[in-house]
């Protein structure tokens, strides 16, 4: 039973181009789903949308059994956090995270409790006196995270919140999201265009490339199996080829079509054997293994391998694959 | 801050590349300005007594107090309507920002005779608006609205609005669209966004503008002479007055020393704030 | 991003404010009778014709026209000297003198003309022209130190010193590599500063001579005498040549950044 639904919502600035065309889209409660994908793919005009912040011209947006569409943002009382934070300047935090609450007319004691519970939850109690500019991007990022949860919306809606945030603090950051949205149990949609990010936290993510969502499954099956050439790339697929040449590798069973296979799953031996023959033209070290380009009468294949000792650049290998490691894309 | 750009200039090339622009000043403005002032202060039957005769006569003090109200009146009118409208033209898309920006700067570069003879026509008793009022019945006989203290205020709103709404425009801009948006999505409505948000964020671009604007409206001469006429005097017409027609130097350079005071001060008081509020943080 | 209505509307009535007075007067210089009002009896071009005219209209005007150019040209080259001077040396006056520099713009227009009037004119019997131009080269000053300061402070230092190094002389290297670098700000400067010179009215007013008059003193003067739509017509011309001159400038810059960037 799904909490929230996107139908058809088509979305355009001049009537002419579409942003986002026929879109659907369905919300499980207390999920966290994820919108994927690179940028100008339309993930963000798809949050947006659902924040109210973009104008649709087709299709309709339900939540709980609502109608939302024509709702205006004010009301929709979902929280949302933008990419620069978008914190108040002139007001402290204490302050920008009561904002929304004193909008609604809560009595001040019941301002100051929520403010201080959720600043404990977010790990900014120490910061409640102190204005925006004198805080660092993650004291920021959080301040933004409590005063979208602290009005305890049916939505929490984030746009690329980490992507300012150095690699150290944003893998810190994600776990912190996560877990409060694991303890609230909070419905939340987050977009990204980082893989990593997204599969390490997601319950489902929707990949979406020019306007459409390509794929929308649990990262897992979309890890292992995903359904077009472009997921394929974007979860490190690698090796395009018809089935044709995957069957040269030793996939005998892979059925016809486009097929691809990830670095790691090739088998890589010096001597030849029943493997098709190459030569290795290319060797970049990636720390953990090498990865190899063998040129073989098939094509070039990108093949990583941490044997030892490591292969050189010249050596005669064989390489094959086998047929559970290779995904198809049918005819 | 003043940056030095490559290497640093010689001495003597330096000095001779400021000569002629320090001289301009300082021999043709500044010594002249001090030496019109000071006997004011020095001559025999000057000095203190003359400015208190200012302010206690009748005649020159009505001309002080309105040339101070009616350019508090005028900053705050601008304040008021420029407030939305930089705001209004900060949000719409690119190209029409940019057509409606050099619209709005467009009446700054014709004359203020022009402007003002726009009123002139305007305000007139044979002018548009008594036409239009009268043929639409409104009023019986034409209305005296030329040459009087409204009139200025008009003129000096019309004057000097393109200077408050292209100064809070960038201002407004810099607030940015996610943080206004960051207030429509915490549950607040456009107008308590306005109210709470962008005219906080945008108080110091008001100070700034304030302080040009009623400077201006203070020193102007052209506006209140063609709308106010000789009835409702500014200190900027008694001054002419006093030097070109009466050629009553002291007079002229006691009114001369006033407006400095009038618009030069309230500059340098706005700035010595703008630092108090700055170190406050 | 939506609006309130009330906000909307007063922004709406605030930019018709500032866009109908001028619309007007355009409309009022074509009527047919000498009177200023509307709708218009008649369609006739014949208070243009007046302007061109009329002795005292054309003579200020050329007398403006000759007094900017002269006053711009002048305070772009000491500007520009003192522009330079100011962002190649940093001293301890350097801002001091930027102050002093742009003051004239701080202080009242009439008190300006005024103490020139008295001091230059009136005690020490300087001819009025030059009083005249030297009191628009100090309305001019502000603008083109201003203007000329900040275009140089966005100049890349590098590529002066990348022409030091192929050989160039200082002169050489600011002639051919700054100087075009320097050429919006200098368009920018020009303009203004003309613009300011054409439409003072304060200095103008107070250093007149017989037969020397500016542009915007003999159209004070024809409004005092003379109420028809002459003055309408000659508002008319002058606000197409500040379209044009908008329109060339905005041109330029676009020119000049395409220049710039690529």
């Amino acid at each position: 039973m799904s909490y929230g639904t996107l139908k058809d919502i088509t979305v355009s600035y001049d009537g002419k181009n579409n942003i986002l065309e026929n879109l659907n889209l369905e919300i499980g409660k207390g999920e966290l789903l994820s919108l994927l994908g690179p940028s100008g793919c339309g993930k963000t005009t798809t949050l947006r949308v659902i924040a109210g912040l973009m104008p649709v011209s087709g299709g309709t947006f339900t939540l709980d059994g609502t109608d939302m569409t024509k709702v205006p943002v004010h009301a929709r009382s979902f929280g949302v956090v933008f990419q620069s934070y978008a914190l108040f300047p002139h007001q402290s935090v204490h302050d920008n995270i009561a904002f929304g609450l004193k909008l609604r007319k809560v009595s001040a004691s019941e301002i100051e409790e929520k403010v201080h519970k959720m600043a404990d939850l977010c790990g900014i109690s120490e910061f409640l006196d102190r204005l925006p500019r004198n805080l660092s991007g993650g004291q920021r990022q959080r301040v933004a995270l409590a005063r979208a949860l602290v009005i305890e919306p049916k939505l929490l809606l984030l746009d690329e919140p980490l992507s300012n945030l150095d690699a150290q603090l944003r893998i810190q950051m994600r776990t912190t999201i996560k877990r409060i949205q694991r303890e609230l149990g909070i419905t939340t949609i987050f977009v990204t265009h980082d893989q990593e990010e997204c599969f390490s936290i997601s319950d489902r993510v929707a990949v979406m490339d020019k306007g459409k969502i390509v794929q929308c499954d649990t990262p897992e099956a979309i890890f292992h199996h995903p359904t077009n050439e472009m997921v394929a790339r974007f979860v490190g697929f690698r090796n395009f080829a018809p089935a044709e040449t995957y069957r040269k590798l030793g996939a005998r069973q892979v059925p016809d079509g486009l097929c691809c296979s990830r670095p790691a799953s090739f088998s890589i031996i010096k001597e030849t054997g029943s493997a098709l023959q190459g030569k290795i033209e290319v060797r970049s070290y990636l720390g953990n293994s090498y990865q190899y380009e063998v040129g073989t009468e098939a094509g070039v294949f990108s093949v990583s391998s941490s044997c030892e000792p490591p292969l050189s650049v010249g050596d005669k290998v064989g390489v094959s694959i086998a047929g559970e490691d290779v995904v198809s894309f049918g005819a | 801050m003043i940056v030095p750009w490559g290497k640093p200039m010689r001495r003597s090339l330096y000095v001779a590349f400021l000569i002629v622009p320090i001289v301009l000043v300082v021999v043709f403005l500044l010594i002249p300005l001090v030496l019109s002032i000071l006997p004011t202060f020095t001559k025999p039957n000057g000095g203190w007594l003359k400015y208190k005769t200012f302010f206690t006569d009748p005649f020159t003090r009505t001309i002080f107090f309105r040339s101070l109200r009616l350019s508090l009146i005028t900053t705050l009118i601008c304040v008021a309507l420029g407030l939305p409208t930089s705001y209004y033209v900060s949000q719409l898309g690119a190209n029409r920002k940019r057509i409606l920006n050099s619209l709005i700067l467009f009446p700054l570069l014709t004359n203020a005779v022009v402007r003002g003879f726009a009123w002139i026509s305007i305000l007139g008793k044979n002018g548009l608006l008594n036409q239009a009022l009268l043929s639409l019945h409104l009023i019986s006989s034409p209305k005296q609205m030329l040459y009087t203290e409204g009139a200025i205020v008009v003129g000096s709103v019309y004057l000097f609005l393109p200077t408050m709404i292209s100064t809070l425009t960038p201002v407004m801009e810099r607030i940015g669209s996610e943080t206004i948006e960051a207030a429509y999505t915490l549950g607040a409505r456009p107008l308590t966004t306005f109210f709470r948000i962008v005219v906080p964020l945008s108080f110091s671009g008001v100070l700034v503008a304030s302080v040009m604007v009623f400077a201006g409206t203070i020193s102007a001469y052209t506006t209140p002479t063609l709308l106010g006429g000789n009835k409702n005097m500014m200190l900027s017409t008694l001054l002419y007055q006093q030097s070109n027609t009466l050629s009553n130097w002291d007079a002229a350079s006691l009114i001369a020393f006033i407006m400095i005071l009038c618009s030069v001060g309230v500059m340098k008081i706005f700035n010595l704030l703008a630092d108090r509020l700055d170190k406050r943080g | 991003m939506y609006h309130h209505r009330l906000l909307r509307s007063i922004a709406i009535i605030t930019l018709a404010f500032l866009f109908v007075p001028l619309f007007l007067i355009v409309l009022t210089s074509f009527n047919s009778t000498d009177t200023i009002s509307l709708p218009l009896e008649g369609f006739s071009l014949a208070w243009f014709s007046k302007v061109f005219a009329s002795r005292s209209l054309m003579g200020s005007l050329k007398t403006s026209m000759l007094l900017g150019i002269f006053a711009a040209s002048l305070g772009l080259v000491i500007g520009l000297f003192a522009a330079i001077a100011l962002n190649k040396r940093k001293g301890k006056f350097s801002s001091f003198l930027l102050s002093l520099f742009l003051s004239p713009s701080l202080i009242p227009g009439i008190v300006i003309g005024y103490v020139l009037f008295r001091m230059l004119v009136v005690l020490l019997e300087i001819p009025l022209t030059t009083a005249m131009l030297l009191g628009h080269l100090l309305v001019v000053l502000p603008y083109t130190v201003r203007i000329l300061s900040a275009g140089i402070r966005e100049c890349d230092v590098s590529i002066e010193e990348a022409a030091r190094t192929l050989g160039c002389t200082p002169v050489q290297a600011f002639v051919k590599v700054v100087l075009p670098d320097l050429q919006p700000a200098v368009l920018s400067a020009f303009m203004l500063a003309f613009i300011n010179s054409f439409n003072n009215i304060p200095v103008s007013m107070y250093l007149k001579a017989p037969g020397m008059n500016t542009l915007p003193y003999a159209m004070m003067n024809y409004i005092e005498y003379t109420y028809d739509p002459t003055v309408s017509a000659l508002s008319v011309m002058l606000m197409a040549l500040t379209l044009v001159f908008m329109v060339l400038s905005d041109l330029l810059a676009a020119h000049g950044e395409n220049r710039r960037n690529s």
